[in-house]
């Protein structure tokens, strides 16, 4: 199997490897160096890639692994996890639908990365489209584990933006 | 099954997909990409180099007369240069798939990748001064019969130990962060069981 360039990798799986830094990264200076660290992983292991799965899970396996490494090593870091959802609330009134669009996308990539890695990596997979067997594949768990975390992650979810809409 | 197929679900995944990395970001990554892709050529071509390198020194030494000494001394040189690659590629036995694996291979393969850089740097801190001291035997030999710049020799070696020491201990507090880090990863994804036992 011809193995993918890595510029088609970077047009293609850049963007959902972006969104997906949000969950195991704070502020945007952080993401931007882990959405680097986890395309440099791929650029690393790309001749390796044989096909058995598909690139899509191959990068996302990827980048989910090299997020927890960052998220563990900057809780170190860090000393303790503090809870970003005091970050979610945007004072700033809307003005337009673009602005609105904007703090909305804003409280949905913090709420996101305020829920456990468990629960934010289904959502995350989820939300770029993948079905129940991809995201299955990617983490390494079954069809119904993804069910059952899904469930739990949409209803946390739902709640903290529901918070959000209240404060 | 589609993950998730609802209206509400719909909206929030358009404003998920909506968020973007900039193309200057990527701009920094060509270039990120570049200086690892440097780094990786430079390493190969040292090691070549060493190699052609004791190549001649052996047989520039051996041109000037083969004594007991002297033999001994390339001996030790080149079995401990051969034991160092033949080292490290048992030490990189299984590690070199890429980490792609779930997440308990991903965990599993990184933890072997960190006790292989331990392991290198533990065997980095005992064979460094004994090739020091070959190096030096070898010039001392030298010496006996022609001028040669015993103090420098001495000098240099030091220093080169030294700074094999400090490399080695460096290298092994990283991979020993790193096992760390796999410890607070168990810990992060530790809220639910790992498969199978959960219930709708």
């Amino acid at each position: 199997m011809a193995v993918p360039g890595f510029d088609d990798v970077v047009a293609t799986m850049g963007p959902p490897l972006w969104r997906l830094t949000s969950a195991y990264a704070r502020g945007h200076p952080e993401r931007e160096d882990l959405y680097q660290e986890i395309l440099v992983a791929v650029w690393k292991a790309l001749p390796r890639f044989r096909g058995d799965a598909s690139l899509r899970t191959f990068v996302f396996r990827i980048g989910h692994n090299r997020g927890l490494t960052h998220r563990a090593r900057m809780a170190a870091r860090r000393g303790r996890e503090t809870d970003v959802t005091e970050d979610l609330h945007d004072p700033r009134p809307a003005t337009d639908d673009a602005l609105h669009e904007h703090r909305r996308r804003d409280r949905l990539v913090a709420a996101i990365g305020s829920l456990s890695p468990t629960l934010a990596q289904p959502v995350m997979l989820s939300l770029e489209g993948l079905s129940y067997a991809e995201i299955a594949d990617v983490l390494g768990i079954t069809e119904s584990n993804v069910g059952v975390r899904l469930n739990r992650a949409r209803a946390a979810l739902r709640r903290l933006l529901k918070q959000e809409e209240i404060a | 099954m589609k993950a998730g197929a609802d209206a509400g679900w719909d909206d929030l995944a358009s404003a998920w997909t909506a968020d973007q990395p900039s193309a200057a970001l990527n701009t920094h990554l060509g270039r990120r990409v570049q200086r690892h892709s440097l780094q990786m050529r430079f390493v190969t071509a040292m090691e070549v180099l060493t190699l052609v390198a004791l190549a001649w020194f052996t047989a520039w030494i051996l041109g000037g007369g083969a004594g007991w000494m002297r033999v001994l001394s390339l001996a030790a040189i080149w079995i401990i240069a051969l034991f160092t690659m033949g080292f490290g590629l048992w030490n990189r036995r299984g590690s070199w798939q890429p980490a792609t694996a779930s997440l308990a291979g991903y965990l599993t393969l990184t933890a072997r990748r960190a006790r292989a850089k331990i392991r290198v740097a533990r065997i980095v801190r005992w064979l460094a001064p004994v090739q020091a001291t070959a190096v030096l035997l070898l010039v001392l030999d030298v010496a006996a019969g022609a001028r040669a710049p015993v103090v420098e020799a001495v000098v240099a070696c030091g220093l080169l130990v030294l700074a094999y020491l400090v490399w080695s201990v460096l290298y092994e507090r990283g991979a020993r962060a790193e096992l760390a880090d796999l410890d607070a990863i168990a810990v992060l994804t530790s809220e639910l069981p790992p498969d199978d036992d959960l219930t709708m």
